[in-house]
């Protein structure tokens, strides 16, 4: 059953931090409903996106199996093998959705992924897979072809 | 586009991190991060890898770090001749950067002992130039010998003279200083340079401010560098002061990283550790370069009591061991030696049989000489022969005191050897020898009837002919010294 939660949550989440994010969120909403039933105060995007999970997702849990769920949700994401995605620039939510799907596409499967913020890649972006990082920016370019920068800019030296 | 093989910090404790990723990453290979923090990959198990840090810095969890072309390893060369380095090989004594080229070979720190089809029989004998030593606990080039003693009892005075006493005679000598403080290691690199050491000697350090890491990798650095020099045919000595802190370090550093505790808290492999080591001493074959090690690995004594682990340990891992006593460097025996509670297993084979012969006799005299002074405390009078052989102890206990910083030739140290035996001393007392020590070496080294005795002294073939020899110039010996 943990598993269908999972791949329900995982539709539209395509970081680790924010799958952490609203594994947090929706399990403060489900212990208040299911034990205090009173006011939660969200923020408009978690509400959203609680929203729109449907009456059929929140039957699946009841007062005896909501922890139980949860801790195997949290071992199962521990398990996951995570992409990190190094930019020279921070990425807002709207480009974090596009490299998302992107990712889904190539990989034809559920990949989570990190952003990391590296100003020193200049342009383009690294990637780190399996402990094997790959860097396809502009930085690797110029160290690639370095001689070459060199020689051309030697011509302008008086 | 670039590829490395990279990891992220998923535990750290201190200067033990956990990374996961390094698909390929092998034992003893070198991590580094974006802050230049270089770390040893000690183990492999499942998705972790276990690294030491070897240099200081923050480590936070996520950190990523990156393979690099490097194995734990340090450069070898003549340039070492006359450097203090760290076990990186970093120079740590202010004379700037070392002079290696680019074809300057990288040695891998983690090697296997030679074994037996390299290593030949110890034959040639470890010149001290200290009689106590030379005569009575000879060691031979590729022993190894564990200098175990009390805290202030001229360990270390005794390894810089052996070092200075080097001086001429082709070896190469490596002092490896294992977290001892900063201030200490500067002491060792000021005497070394007073003494004009430092053309035939090296010095590995890594202080007690050192991460831990790198001060467990000090006695492996002066190994291999031994090795290289070794290979080239040459003598090593290797002094490894001391294996105590080194087993101590071992032990803070397998707490941490979760490894069962033994025996005083120690790991399992403590014994492996240090065996590893030592066993990589020894006298080699043509075939391996043909040079030796001589090894010195010292352990300072908590509390007079060498029956704790480690000294049990190194004791029987070595081929003897020099024991040293404050209370004989209180007395003023220099070294401070404890003769009977020594023992050199392979020494004694590279002695020529007169050296073998006159000291087998003078330890005889010396234990028969102890034994008498344990009676004597019991009786007033004492016949006249025992009051002999206590008087002849004292005498050659002068002889065997050595003076700081000289070398007594090894002629020499059988003539004042044999002179102990010889009627000569029969009315002489301590005072005697103590006033005219210098006087009887100088006389044998320089008045044309003692020299030829001097010269005579490797042909003979016994004791009792040295001593009938000295006999013979008696009224010349008392001329000189009145």
């Amino acid at each position: 059953m943990s598993e269908t939660i999972l791949n329900t949550i995982l539709k539209d989440t395509y970081t680790l931090t924010l799958l952490k994010h609203r594994l947090r969120v929706l399990k403060n909403y489900l212990l208040n409903q299911l034990f205090t039933a009173s006011k939660v105060s969200l923020n408009p995007e978690d509400l959203t996106w609680l929203n729109s999970l449907g009456p059929a997702f929140y039957q699946q849990f009841n007062k005896d199996n909501v922890e139980e769920i949860f801790s195997r949700l949290e071992a199962e994401i521990k398990k996951e093998q995570l992409l990190y995605l190094y930019l020279p620039f921070v990425a807002g939510n709207q480009v974090v959705s596009q490299i998302g799907g992107q990712i889904r596409h190539i990989f034809e499967k559920v990949v989570l992924f990190e952003i990391r913020f590296d100003p020193s890649l200049i342009a383009g972006c690294a990637i780190s897979w399996k402990g094997v990082y790959r860097d396809y920016s502009l930085r690797a370019k110029i160290d690639q072809r370095k001689g070459e920068i060199l020689q051309s800019f030697k011509k302008f030296l008086r | 586009m670039n590829q490395t093989e990279v990891g992220y910090v998923v535990e750290n404790h201190e200067f033990l991190i956990y990374l996961d990723g390094f698909p390929s990453i092998r034992i003893n290979d070198i991590v580094e991060n974006e802050n230049g923090q270089r770390g040893w990959v000690t183990s492999l198990s499942g998705d972790k890898v276990e690294v030491l840090m070897l240099d200081e810095g923050k480590i936070a969890p996520g950190q990523l770090f990156k393979k690099t072309p490097h194995r734990l390893g340090v450069p070898a060369g003549e340039f070492l001749l006359g450097r203090a380095i760290n076990p990186l090989g970093v120079p740590i004594d202010g004379k700037g950067l070392l002079s290696k080229t680019k074809t300057t070979k990288v040695l891998e720190l983690e090697q296997n002992a030679a074994g037996i089809m390299y290593r030949k029989f110890i034959t040639d004998q470890f010149l001290t130039g200290i009689t106590l030593i030379d005569s009575l606990l000879p060691l031979g080039r590729g022993q190894r010998e564990l200098v175990i003693g009390d805290a202030h009892s001229g360990k270390t005075m005794f390894l810089i003279d052996l070092i200075v006493n080097q001086k001429d005679q082709g070896v190469i000598c490596i002092y490896a200083s294992i977290g001892k403080s900063v201030v200490s290691v500067r002491d060792l690199l000021d005497i070394l340079r007073a003494n004009k050491t430092l053309s035939y000697t090296m010095v590995i350090a890594a202080s007690s401010t050192d991460p831990a890491p790198l001060i467990f990798l000090t006695p492996k650095t002066a190994f291999t560098l031994a090795e290289y020099f070794q290979r080239q045919g040459k003598h090593v000595l290797v002094i490894l002061d001391d294996l105590g802190t080194h087993a101590k370090i071992y032990r803070e550093m397998s707490l941490l990283s979760n490894k069962s505790p033994g025996r005083e808290s120690y790991p399992g492999d403590i014994f492996y550790q240090h065996a590893h080591l030592l066993e990589r001493a020894g006298n080699f074959r043509e075939n391996l370069g043909g040079g030796s090690i001589t090894a010195l690995p010292v352990i300072e004594l908590t509390l007079t009591d060498f029956t704790t682990f480690i000294p049990t340990n190194l004791m029987s891992m070595t081929d003897g061991h020099l024991l040293f006593k404050s209370s004989l460097h209180n007395l003023g025996m220099r070294p401070a030696i404890d003769i009977s509670l020594s023992v050199t297993r392979v020494g004694r084979q590279t002695q020529d049989r007169l050296t073998n012969m006159l000291s087998t006799r003078i330890r005889q005299l010396l234990s028969h000489a102890d034994e008498l002074e344990t009676i004597s405390r019991f009786s007033a009078e004492l016949p006249p022969q025992t009051q002999m052989v206590l008087r002849q102890k004292q005498i050659l206990e002068e002889v065997l005191k050595h003076e700081p910083l000289t070398s007594v030739p090894p002629q020499i140290q059988l003539i004042l050897l044999a002179l102990c035996l010889s009627s000569f001393i029969s009315d002489k007392d301590k005072k005697f020898m103590e006033k005219n020590k210098k006087v009887l070496w100088q006389g044998f080294l320089q008045h044309p009837q003692l020299v030829k005795i001097t010269q005579s002294v490797p042909s003979l073939k016994s004791d009792d002919e040295l001593i009938k020899l000295l006999e013979g110039v008696s009224p010349i010996l008392n001329k000189i010294c009145s």
